[in-house]
Protein backbone atom coordinates (compact mmCIF):
# COMPACT_ATOMS: atom_id res chain seq x y z
CA UNK A 1 0.00 0.00 0.00
CA UNK A 2 1.20 3.05 -0.61
CA UNK A 3 2.09 5.93 1.73
CA UNK A 4 -0.13 8.51 -0.36
CA UNK A 5 -2.97 5.75 -0.16
CA UNK A 6 -2.21 5.19 3.66
CA UNK A 7 -2.18 8.88 4.70
CA UNK A 8 -5.73 8.95 2.09
CA UNK A 9 -7.46 6.56 4.58
CA UNK A 10 -6.36 7.36 7.86
CA UNK A 11 -7.25 11.26 7.25
CA UNK A 12 -10.93 10.02 6.12
CA UNK A 13 -11.16 7.44 9.02
CA UNK A 14 -10.24 10.54 11.71
CA UNK A 15 -12.61 12.75 9.82
CA UNK A 16 -15.30 9.65 10.36
CA UNK A 17 -14.49 9.22 14.27
CA UNK A 18 -14.45 13.41 14.62
CA UNK A 19 -17.44 13.93 12.82
CA UNK A 20 -19.76 10.43 14.59
CA UNK A 21 -18.43 12.25 18.27
CA UNK A 22 -19.17 16.13 17.34
CA UNK A 23 -22.58 14.58 15.84
CA UNK A 24 -22.76 12.98 19.46
CA UNK A 25 -21.94 15.41 21.53
CA UNK A 26 -24.76 17.86 19.76
CA UNK A 27 -27.23 15.01 20.34
CA UNK A 28 -27.73 13.99 17.13
CA UNK A 29 -27.33 10.39 17.28
CA UNK A 30 -27.40 8.44 20.31
CA UNK A 31 -24.79 6.41 21.91
CA UNK A 32 -26.47 3.43 20.98
CA UNK A 33 -26.56 3.96 17.50
CA UNK A 34 -22.76 5.72 16.88
CA UNK A 35 -21.36 1.95 18.28
CA UNK A 36 -21.82 0.68 14.85
CA UNK A 37 -20.52 3.63 13.15
CA UNK A 38 -17.66 3.98 15.44
CA UNK A 39 -16.66 0.45 15.25
CA UNK A 40 -16.54 0.51 11.71
CA UNK A 41 -13.96 3.61 11.58
CA UNK A 42 -11.99 2.15 14.23
CA UNK A 43 -11.67 -0.96 11.86
CA UNK A 44 -11.26 1.08 9.32
CA UNK A 45 -8.40 3.17 11.04
CA UNK A 46 -6.58 0.12 12.59
CA UNK A 47 -6.24 -1.44 8.93
CA UNK A 48 -5.06 1.67 7.50
CA UNK A 49 -2.31 2.29 10.31
CA UNK A 50 -1.46 -1.20 10.31
CA UNK A 51 -1.49 -2.43 6.92
CA UNK A 52 0.36 -5.66 7.69
CA UNK A 53 -3.08 -7.03 8.98
CA UNK A 54 -4.43 -6.01 5.52
CA UNK A 55 -1.68 -7.85 3.89
CA UNK A 56 -1.87 -10.84 5.96
CA UNK A 57 -5.26 -11.24 5.11
CA UNK A 58 -5.19 -10.91 1.82
CA UNK A 59 -3.02 -13.48 1.32
CA UNK A 60 -5.04 -15.68 3.63
CA UNK A 61 -8.12 -14.83 1.23
CA UNK A 62 -6.44 -15.27 -2.13
CA UNK A 63 -6.76 -11.36 -3.02
CA UNK A 64 -3.89 -10.28 -5.08
CA UNK A 65 -3.96 -6.49 -4.15
CA UNK A 66 -4.61 -5.54 -0.20
CA UNK A 67 -6.34 -2.36 -0.59
CA UNK A 68 -9.16 -4.17 -2.70
CA UNK A 69 -9.62 -6.35 0.69
CA UNK A 70 -10.08 -3.03 2.51
CA UNK A 71 -12.91 -1.81 0.09
CA UNK A 72 -14.57 -4.85 0.24
CA UNK A 73 -14.64 -4.97 4.39
CA UNK A 74 -15.37 -1.15 4.09
CA UNK A 75 -18.65 -2.23 1.85
CA UNK A 76 -19.32 -4.89 3.88
CA UNK A 77 -19.37 -2.76 7.14
CA UNK A 78 -21.40 -0.22 5.75
CA UNK A 79 -23.89 -3.18 4.63
CA UNK A 80 -24.20 -4.39 7.88
CA UNK A 81 -25.24 -1.10 9.31
CA UNK A 82 -27.71 -0.30 6.87
CA UNK A 83 -29.27 -3.69 8.16
CA UNK A 84 -28.89 -2.89 11.27
CA UNK A 85 -30.71 0.64 10.35
CA UNK A 86 -33.49 -1.13 8.54
CA UNK A 87 -34.00 -3.10 11.81
CA UNK A 88 -34.05 -0.43 13.76
CA UNK A 89 -36.70 1.05 11.40
CA UNK A 90 -39.09 -1.72 11.02
CA UNK A 91 -39.00 -1.61 14.84
CA UNK A 92 -39.54 1.63 15.08
CA UNK A 93 -42.43 1.59 12.51
CA UNK A 94 -44.30 -0.98 14.40
CA UNK A 95 -43.62 0.97 17.80
CA UNK A 96 -45.51 4.13 16.03
CA UNK A 97 -48.39 1.85 14.78
CA UNK A 98 -49.00 0.58 18.57
CA UNK A 99 -48.78 4.16 19.85
CA UNK A 100 -50.92 5.76 17.03
CA UNK A 101 -53.51 3.17 17.31
CA UNK A 102 -53.57 3.40 21.44
CA UNK A 103 -53.63 7.09 21.15
CA UNK A 104 -56.89 6.64 18.54
CA UNK A 105 -58.58 4.98 21.09
CA UNK A 106 -57.79 6.86 23.83
CA UNK A 107 -58.91 10.15 22.08
CA UNK A 108 -62.12 8.59 21.28
CA UNK A 109 -62.52 7.17 24.65
CA UNK A 110 -62.42 10.39 26.15
CA UNK A 111 -64.49 12.16 23.32
CA UNK A 112 -67.06 9.69 24.00
CA UNK A 113 -67.21 10.24 28.13
CA UNK A 114 -67.16 13.77 28.14
CA UNK A 115 -69.83 13.69 25.25
CA UNK A 116 -72.11 11.43 27.53
CA UNK A 117 -71.30 13.88 30.92
CA UNK A 118 -72.62 16.70 28.78
CA UNK A 119 -75.46 15.20 27.26
CA UNK A 120 -76.43 13.62 31.41
CA UNK A 121 -75.31 17.42 32.45
CA UNK A 122 -78.04 19.09 29.69
CA UNK A 123 -80.60 16.37 30.72
CA UNK A 124 -79.91 17.47 34.56
CA UNK A 125 -80.31 21.10 33.88
CA UNK A 126 -83.62 20.33 31.54
CA UNK A 127 -85.03 17.88 34.77
CA UNK A 128 -84.43 20.92 37.43
CA UNK A 129 -85.68 23.41 35.28
CA UNK A 130 -88.96 21.52 34.53
CA UNK A 131 -89.05 20.86 38.30
CA UNK A 132 -88.58 24.30 39.41
CA UNK A 133 -91.08 25.69 36.94
CA UNK A 134 -93.72 23.29 38.00
CA UNK A 135 -92.84 24.31 41.78
CA UNK A 136 -93.54 27.89 40.61
CA UNK A 137 -97.22 26.75 39.24
CA UNK A 138 -98.02 24.81 41.78
CA UNK A 139 -97.16 28.05 44.90
CA UNK A 140 -98.72 30.63 42.66
CA UNK A 141 -102.34 27.98 42.32
CA UNK A 142 -101.54 27.66 46.22
CA UNK A 143 -101.48 31.49 46.05
CA UNK A 144 -104.18 31.92 44.18
CA UNK A 145 -106.93 29.68 45.93
CA UNK B 1 -71.40 2.86 24.96
CA UNK B 2 -72.17 -0.95 23.57
CA UNK B 3 -75.86 -1.56 22.18
CA UNK B 4 -75.15 -5.60 20.44
CA UNK B 5 -73.10 -7.79 20.17
CA UNK B 6 -71.61 -7.08 16.70
CA UNK B 7 -69.64 -4.32 15.13
CA UNK B 8 -69.07 -2.94 12.16
CA UNK B 9 -65.90 -1.87 10.84
CA UNK B 10 -65.55 0.57 8.89
CA UNK B 11 -62.35 1.55 7.57
CA UNK B 12 -61.94 5.13 5.87
CA UNK B 13 -59.21 7.27 4.17
CA UNK B 14 -60.46 9.90 1.83
CA UNK B 15 -64.10 8.82 1.35
CA UNK B 16 -65.58 12.06 1.54
CA UNK B 17 -68.24 11.15 -0.90
CA UNK B 18 -68.89 7.98 -0.34
CA UNK B 19 -69.14 7.30 3.09
CA UNK B 20 -72.11 9.08 3.83
CA UNK B 21 -74.13 6.96 1.50
CA UNK B 22 -72.62 4.08 3.00
CA UNK B 23 -73.80 4.99 6.63
CA UNK B 24 -76.92 5.87 5.35
CA UNK B 25 -77.53 2.31 3.66
CA UNK B 26 -76.35 0.38 6.74
CA UNK B 27 -79.14 2.44 8.70
CA UNK B 28 -81.31 1.05 6.25
CA UNK B 29 -81.17 -2.01 7.39
CA UNK B 30 -82.85 -1.53 10.34
CA UNK B 31 -80.71 -3.41 12.80
CA UNK B 32 -78.67 -2.09 15.99
CA UNK B 33 -75.52 -2.86 15.29
CA UNK B 34 -72.92 -0.45 16.50
CA UNK B 35 -70.75 1.28 14.02
CA UNK B 36 -66.93 2.55 14.11
CA UNK B 37 -65.53 4.26 11.38
CA UNK B 38 -61.49 4.48 12.02
CA UNK B 39 -60.47 8.05 9.60
CA UNK B 40 -57.39 6.66 8.49
CA UNK B 41 -55.60 10.20 8.46
CA UNK B 42 -57.91 11.60 6.19
CA UNK B 43 -57.17 14.32 4.62
CA UNK B 44 -60.53 15.33 3.33
CA UNK B 45 -63.91 15.80 5.03
CA UNK B 46 -64.61 12.43 5.90
CA UNK B 47 -64.67 12.97 9.38
CA UNK B 48 -67.58 15.63 9.36
CA UNK B 49 -69.32 13.54 7.02
CA UNK B 50 -69.20 10.43 9.43
CA UNK B 51 -70.56 13.14 12.13
CA UNK B 52 -73.18 14.76 9.83
CA UNK B 53 -74.40 11.25 8.59
CA UNK B 54 -75.54 10.85 12.67
CA UNK B 55 -72.17 8.24 13.32
CA UNK B 56 -71.15 9.40 16.74
CA UNK B 57 -68.13 6.94 16.85
CA UNK B 58 -65.32 8.14 14.85
CA UNK B 59 -61.63 6.86 16.09
CA UNK B 60 -59.35 9.43 14.09
CA UNK B 61 -55.62 7.81 13.42
CA UNK B 62 -53.44 10.77 13.84
CA UNK B 63 -51.22 9.96 10.61
CA UNK B 64 -52.18 7.30 7.57
CA UNK B 65 -51.75 3.89 8.50
CA UNK B 66 -52.78 1.73 5.93
CA UNK B 67 -55.79 -0.84 5.40
CA UNK B 68 -54.61 -3.10 7.72
CA UNK B 69 -53.28 -0.65 10.55
CA UNK B 70 -56.78 1.01 10.29
CA UNK B 71 -58.49 -2.35 10.87
CA UNK B 72 -56.24 -3.61 13.54
CA UNK B 73 -57.73 -0.34 15.23
CA UNK B 74 -61.38 -1.29 15.19
CA UNK B 75 -60.07 -4.81 16.63
CA UNK B 76 -58.22 -2.83 19.13
CA UNK B 77 -61.71 -1.25 20.32
CA UNK B 78 -63.76 -4.04 19.81
CA UNK B 79 -61.67 -6.45 22.31
CA UNK B 80 -61.69 -3.24 24.68
CA UNK B 81 -65.71 -3.05 24.28
CA UNK B 82 -66.32 -6.76 24.60
CA UNK B 83 -67.98 -7.51 21.34
CA UNK B 84 -68.46 -11.10 20.17
CA UNK B 85 -68.51 -10.06 16.40
CA UNK B 86 -67.37 -7.81 14.10
CA UNK B 87 -67.69 -7.09 10.25
CA UNK B 88 -65.01 -5.24 8.19
CA UNK B 89 -67.09 -3.24 5.96
CA UNK B 90 -65.12 -1.03 3.21
CA UNK B 91 -66.28 3.08 3.22
CA UNK B 92 -65.52 3.35 -0.61
CA UNK B 93 -69.64 1.76 -1.31
CA UNK B 94 -68.74 -1.46 -2.63
CA UNK B 95 -69.99 -3.62 -0.48
CA UNK B 96 -74.32 -4.25 -0.09
CA UNK B 97 -74.73 -3.81 3.28
CA UNK B 98 -77.53 -6.63 2.79
CA UNK B 99 -74.74 -8.74 3.06
CA UNK B 100 -74.33 -7.86 7.04
CA UNK B 101 -77.26 -9.86 7.37
CA UNK B 102 -75.86 -12.53 6.13
CA UNK B 103 -72.66 -12.36 7.69
CA UNK B 104 -74.27 -12.89 10.73
CA UNK B 105 -76.32 -15.20 10.49
CA UNK B 106 -73.25 -17.37 9.61
CA UNK B 107 -71.28 -16.34 12.62
CA UNK B 108 -74.31 -17.06 14.78
CA UNK B 109 -73.62 -20.76 13.76
CA UNK B 110 -70.83 -20.66 15.57
CA UNK B 111 -69.73 -22.94 12.48
CA UNK B 112 -67.00 -20.43 10.62
CA UNK B 113 -64.46 -18.16 12.57
CA UNK B 114 -64.16 -15.97 9.32
CA UNK B 115 -66.64 -15.42 7.03
CA UNK B 116 -65.88 -14.23 3.51
CA UNK B 117 -68.32 -12.31 1.60
CA UNK B 118 -66.78 -13.49 -2.00
CA UNK B 119 -67.13 -11.06 -5.34
CA UNK B 120 -66.76 -14.35 -7.32
CA UNK B 121 -69.63 -16.30 -5.95
CA UNK B 122 -71.73 -13.33 -6.22
CA UNK B 123 -75.23 -12.57 -7.60
CA UNK B 124 -73.42 -9.00 -9.33
CA UNK B 125 -70.87 -9.15 -12.18
CA UNK B 126 -67.36 -8.16 -10.35
CA UNK B 127 -64.75 -7.57 -12.55
CA UNK B 128 -61.51 -6.90 -11.39
CA UNK B 129 -59.35 -6.23 -14.14
CA UNK B 130 -56.63 -8.22 -15.79
CA UNK B 131 -53.34 -7.35 -13.23
CA UNK B 132 -55.70 -8.18 -9.94
CA UNK B 133 -57.55 -11.18 -11.40
CA UNK B 134 -54.29 -13.45 -12.39
CA UNK B 135 -53.37 -11.76 -8.43
CA UNK B 136 -56.62 -13.22 -7.28
CA UNK B 137 -55.98 -16.64 -9.17
CA UNK B 138 -52.16 -16.71 -8.30
CA UNK B 139 -53.19 -16.46 -4.20
CA UNK B 140 -56.05 -19.14 -4.58
CA UNK B 141 -53.62 -21.55 -6.03
CA UNK B 142 -51.51 -20.44 -3.09
CA UNK B 143 -53.95 -20.88 -0.30
CA UNK B 144 -54.95 -24.18 -2.22
CA UNK B 145 -51.41 -25.85 -2.28
CA UNK B 146 -50.62 -24.76 1.41
CA UNK B 147 -54.00 -25.07 3.07
CA UNK B 148 -56.35 -27.61 1.16
CA UNK B 149 -58.58 -25.37 1.33
CA UNK B 150 -60.44 -23.56 -1.90
CA UNK B 151 -61.49 -19.53 -0.98
CA UNK B 152 -62.79 -18.21 -4.35
CA UNK B 153 -61.92 -14.84 -2.97
CA UNK B 154 -59.00 -14.00 -0.80
CA UNK B 155 -58.66 -10.77 -1.42
CA UNK B 156 -62.00 -9.12 -0.09
CA UNK B 157 -62.47 -6.71 2.44
CA UNK B 158 -66.45 -8.36 3.06
CA UNK B 159 -65.43 -10.07 5.95
CA UNK B 160 -66.73 -11.36 9.19
CA UNK B 161 -65.00 -12.58 12.68
CA UNK B 162 -65.48 -14.01 15.77
CA UNK B 163 -64.01 -12.85 18.94
CA UNK B 164 -61.33 -15.56 18.49
CA UNK B 165 -60.51 -14.33 15.58
CA UNK B 166 -59.94 -10.49 15.76
CA UNK B 167 -58.93 -10.64 19.39
CA UNK B 168 -55.41 -12.68 17.64
CA UNK B 169 -55.61 -9.80 15.27
CA UNK B 170 -55.70 -6.98 17.96
CA UNK B 171 -53.13 -8.62 19.36
CA UNK B 172 -50.58 -9.92 16.86
CA UNK B 173 -47.83 -8.15 16.22
CA UNK B 174 -47.33 -9.34 12.57
CA UNK B 175 -51.01 -8.28 11.63
CA UNK B 176 -50.35 -6.45 8.32
CA UNK B 177 -50.38 -2.95 7.98
CA UNK B 178 -51.31 -2.50 4.27
CA UNK B 179 -52.67 -5.53 2.98
CA UNK B 180 -53.96 -8.24 5.26
CA UNK B 181 -55.21 -10.60 2.32
CA UNK B 182 -53.94 -14.55 1.64
CA UNK B 183 -51.10 -14.10 3.83
CA UNK B 184 -53.38 -13.73 7.21
CA UNK B 185 -56.02 -16.24 5.84
CA UNK B 186 -52.94 -19.28 5.24
CA UNK B 187 -51.79 -18.70 8.57
CA UNK B 188 -55.39 -18.98 10.50
CA UNK B 189 -56.35 -21.85 8.31
CA UNK B 190 -52.86 -23.87 9.17
CA UNK B 191 -53.68 -22.34 13.09
CA UNK B 192 -56.93 -24.08 12.90
CA UNK B 193 -59.57 -21.69 12.08
CA UNK B 194 -62.39 -22.76 9.99
CA UNK B 195 -63.20 -20.05 6.72
CA UNK B 196 -66.73 -19.94 4.85
CA UNK B 197 -67.58 -18.29 1.99
CA UNK B 198 -70.78 -16.47 0.54
CA UNK B 199 -72.20 -14.70 -2.54
CA UNK B 200 -71.62 -11.52 -1.92
CA UNK B 201 -73.74 -8.76 -4.05
CA UNK B 202 -70.58 -6.14 -5.73
CA UNK B 203 -71.58 -2.77 -6.63
CA UNK B 204 -69.89 0.10 -8.50
CA UNK B 205 -67.47 2.34 -6.70
CA UNK B 206 -69.45 5.90 -6.89
CA UNK B 207 -66.35 8.05 -6.78
CA UNK B 208 -62.31 7.58 -6.09
CA UNK B 209 -60.21 5.38 -6.71
CA UNK B 210 -59.72 1.91 -5.51
CA UNK B 211 -56.18 0.94 -3.57
CA UNK B 212 -55.15 -1.37 -6.11
CA UNK B 213 -54.61 0.24 -9.29
CA UNK B 214 -51.83 0.70 -11.64
CA UNK B 215 -48.22 0.09 -10.25
CA UNK B 216 -49.84 -0.68 -6.91
CA UNK B 217 -50.87 -3.81 -8.01
CA UNK B 218 -47.38 -4.76 -8.99
CA UNK B 219 -46.23 -4.26 -5.46
CA UNK B 220 -49.45 -5.86 -4.09
CA UNK B 221 -48.85 -8.99 -5.96
CA UNK B 222 -44.51 -8.97 -5.08
CA UNK B 223 -45.49 -7.63 -1.28
CA UNK B 224 -48.38 -10.65 -1.41
CA UNK B 225 -45.82 -13.14 -2.86
CA UNK B 226 -43.32 -12.08 -0.31
CA UNK B 227 -45.53 -12.35 2.52
CA UNK B 228 -46.89 -15.35 1.72
CA UNK B 229 -43.36 -17.01 1.60
CA UNK B 230 -42.88 -15.76 5.06
CA UNK B 231 -46.34 -17.08 6.61
CA UNK B 232 -45.26 -20.60 5.18
CA UNK B 233 -41.57 -20.75 6.92
CA UNK B 234 -43.33 -19.38 9.68
CA UNK B 235 -46.00 -22.39 10.15
CA UNK B 236 -42.83 -24.57 9.06
CA UNK B 237 -40.66 -23.94 11.76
Amino acid sequence: MSVALKLTILLLGLMFVVAVIYLLVINRINQRNSLPWLTGALIILTLSTIPEILEVAAHFTGVDYPPTLLFLLSTLVILSILLYQSIQISLLQDRCKELAQHLAIVNFNEESRRTEKQWYNNKNTTKIKEMSQSQNVNQSTHHFS
Amino acid sequence: MKKTDCLIIIPAYNEEQNISRVLQDIRKLDTDLDIVVINDGSRDKTVERVKKAGCSKVITLPYNLGYGGALQTGFKYAVNMGYQFVIQFDADGQHDPEDILTILDHLKTGIPDIVIGSRFLGRGSFDPGVMKKFAITVFRLLIKISTGVMITDPTSGLQGLTNRVFTRYATRGDYPEDYPDADTLISMIAAGYRVVEFPANIRIRHSGNSMHTGIRTIYYFVKMLVSILVVLFRNKM
